[in-house]
């Protein structure tokens, strides 16, 4: 029996028009985001139950695709605070559910076919202007993803 | 499939319009509705003006939205083939009598729009919204406070002649204000119709006040609603609402339908007698072109380039040898047994004998959400299928090749 159960929540940031600065999307401005939208909608208890299982545990800042880990009971909550983010670094931005797993297996396995699809889909949208270093930013993101642990 | 029945169309621009149009597209709903908000007196110069977008617009209003709108539907497993569609909605904002009469079945302005929605704005026109005006949705705004009360037999007279309430959330994701009532009143209302009748959409004014389907179906958990009531919400409720405007829109008093038969054949035949009328398509209400253009033509074919055209080919390449790429290739759920999910005809009669079946509508009764890994199916011993809780399982259910795990129990058996 496990005692403690967890949600592994694969997320897309989707921004219209305005890009948002690949280096400047960390798993910690994700996560301070979260904890500002956790507090305003659902208040201090809100924030510290779901504080000690919260955790943003990739963010792939060229192609946008994030991975949040929290525990069973709170998932809801978390993730409606994700949904109502509407800013990150003043910029419009929205965040839309790729996919919801129970285990970081099945999790690394979504991911890792959602980042590399929409890596073709940047690829294939910017094609000439990207840089260099934006590709390579979204490869070494991508190289990451199976080392993804509990 | 997915749909999302306001948005906003007064004081938006075009290429506004265009844009919240291929956000929806693109988050993988396969209907929307452009809402005309109607205050003072009906004239007959209100008659429906809004044209549906063309298609190529609106996906040229955005860079990369076909390519997004696939993926986004694979995930939400909506058929490629799936039409989209848009419709056109008038708002009524009723005060007092002389509004409210105007709500009728002869009424040929509201015969323009494909749904009429009421906004009540005062106990008596609430309760005679809920009993007798001939409407599709009853659109309270919930975004403040109510100038009336939900009460319980008029809400129930609502849901049994067949009444969509709408709860819209675009306002409440900027407004903290706004979000606070919402919750407050939705909650009031999901007691008194228990889950039943309730359609959820964005009145989106700008493309960031759009979520994903998914993101609406939780935030409706959060409103009180169970996860398949809310899932209805966004999926077939929205249909029975375009339905009964079909039904309004088509029919005499939503009844009786006067067909004309062909000279040459026996009209008394089963054929004439039975078969749907030809033009029935129950979800494409519009008639100009862009209203119900099916999207194979712009999925299937890569119409903006193909890839190889922008492919940067050193990373292509290492993309394609590491075992990353393969890894999630392998992961592939299987499905057994799957229902055939779609028409890639997308025929008429077809769609009309889907809207009846439950199981078209993916309703999942656990959890309701997309998902890869978390249901998987054991055979037994005994060759019963059972789930991870140990319950048993129908076919439906994906099985996962887990051959890593297998692997490892050998190891240790030997």
């Amino acid at each position: 029996m496990v005692l403690f159960r967890s949600r592994y929540l694969v997320l897309e940031i989707v921004s219209l028009g305005h890009t948002l600065d690949d280096s400047l999307l960390t798993t910690a401005v994700l996560s301070s985001a979260i904890h500002d939208s956790l507090l305003t909608n659902f208040g201090e208890h809100g924030l510290a139950s779901s504080l000690p299982s919260l955790q943003v545990k990739y963010v792939n800042g060229a192609t946008g695709l994030c991975v949040v880990r929290c525990s069973r009971e709170q998932y809801r909550t978390i993730w409606a605070s994700i949904t109502f983010i509407t800013r990150l670094h003043n910029v419009p931005v929205l965040f839309n559910l790729l996919n919801l797993s129970g285990s970081i297996r099945a999790c690394r396995k979504a991911a890792l076919l959602n980042d590399t699809k929409k890596l073709k889909q940047l690829k294939l949208v910017c094609g000439t202007s990207m840089t260099t270093e934006q590709l390579e930013l979204a490869e070494s993101m991508l190289t990451r993803l199976p080392l993804l642990e509990l | 499939m997915f749909y999302d029945l306001s948005l906003g169309y007064e004081g938006v621009e075009d290429q506004t319009r265009r844009e919240v149009v291929a956000m929806a597209l693109q988050l993988g709903y396969t209907g929307v509705a452009a809402n005309h908000m109607l205050t003072g007196i009906m004239a007959d110069s209100d008659r429906s003006r809004i044209k549906p977008l063309e298609l190529e617009s609106v996906i040229a209003a955005a860079p990369g939205v076909a390519e997004a709108a696939k993926f986004h539907r694979k995930l939400l497993k909506v058929p490629a083939a799936q039409p989209f569609r848009q419709f056109s909605r008038i708002t009524v904002v009723v005060e007092d009598t002389v509004q409210a009469a105007a709500l009728n079945s002869a009424n040929p302005v509201l015969r323009s729009y494909d749904i009429v929605a009421v906004r009540p704005k005062n106990q008596k026109a609430f309760n005679q919204a809920c009993t007798h005006l001939e409407v599709d949705l009853i659109s309270v705004d919930f975004s403040q406070r109510l100038p009336f009360r939900l009460k319980a037999p008029m809400v129930n007279a609502a849901l049994k002649r067949g009444v969509f309430f709408e709860v819209s959330y675009g306002r409440a994701l900027f407004d903290p204000r706004a979000r606070r009532e919402l919750f407050g009143q939705t909650q009031t209302l999901q007691a008194m119709t228990r889950g039943h009748g309730v359609v959820l959409s964005s009145g989106a004014r700008q493309a960031m006040e759009l979520r994903g389907p998914n993101d609406v179906i939780n935030m409706g958990t959060l409103f009180g609603l169970s996860v398949e009531f809310a899932k209805a919400a966004v999926s077939k409720n929205c249909e029975s609402v375009v339905l009964h405007g079909v039904a309004r829109k088509k029919t005499y008093k939503s009844a009786i339908l006067i067909e004309h038969l062909p000279m040459n054949e026996n009209p008394v035949s089963d054929k004439n007698l039975f078969d749907v009328p030809s033009f029935w398509d129950p979800l494409s209400v519009g008639t100009t072109d862009g209203a119900s253009v099916n999207l194979t033509n712009f999925l299937e074919n890569n119409h903006l380039t193909t890839m190889q055209d922008y492919m940067v080919p050193e990373l292509d390449r290492k993309l394609d040898q590491s075992p990353v790429q393969n890894l999630g290739q392998q992961g592939t759920p299987k499905k057994v047994g799957q229902t055939k999910q779609d028409d890639k005809t997308g025929d008429v009669k077809k769609n009309s004998a889907k809207i009846n079946t439950p199981k078209d509508l993916n309703l999942r009764s656990e959890d309701g959400f997309i998902s890869m890994g978390s249901e998987w199916t054991q055979v037994s011993k005994k060759g019963k299928k059972r789930n991870h809780k140990g319950q048993k399982v129908s076919d439906l259910a994906f099985t996962i090749d887990r051959p890593h795990l297998e692997a490892s129990k050998k190891r240790k058996v030997s």
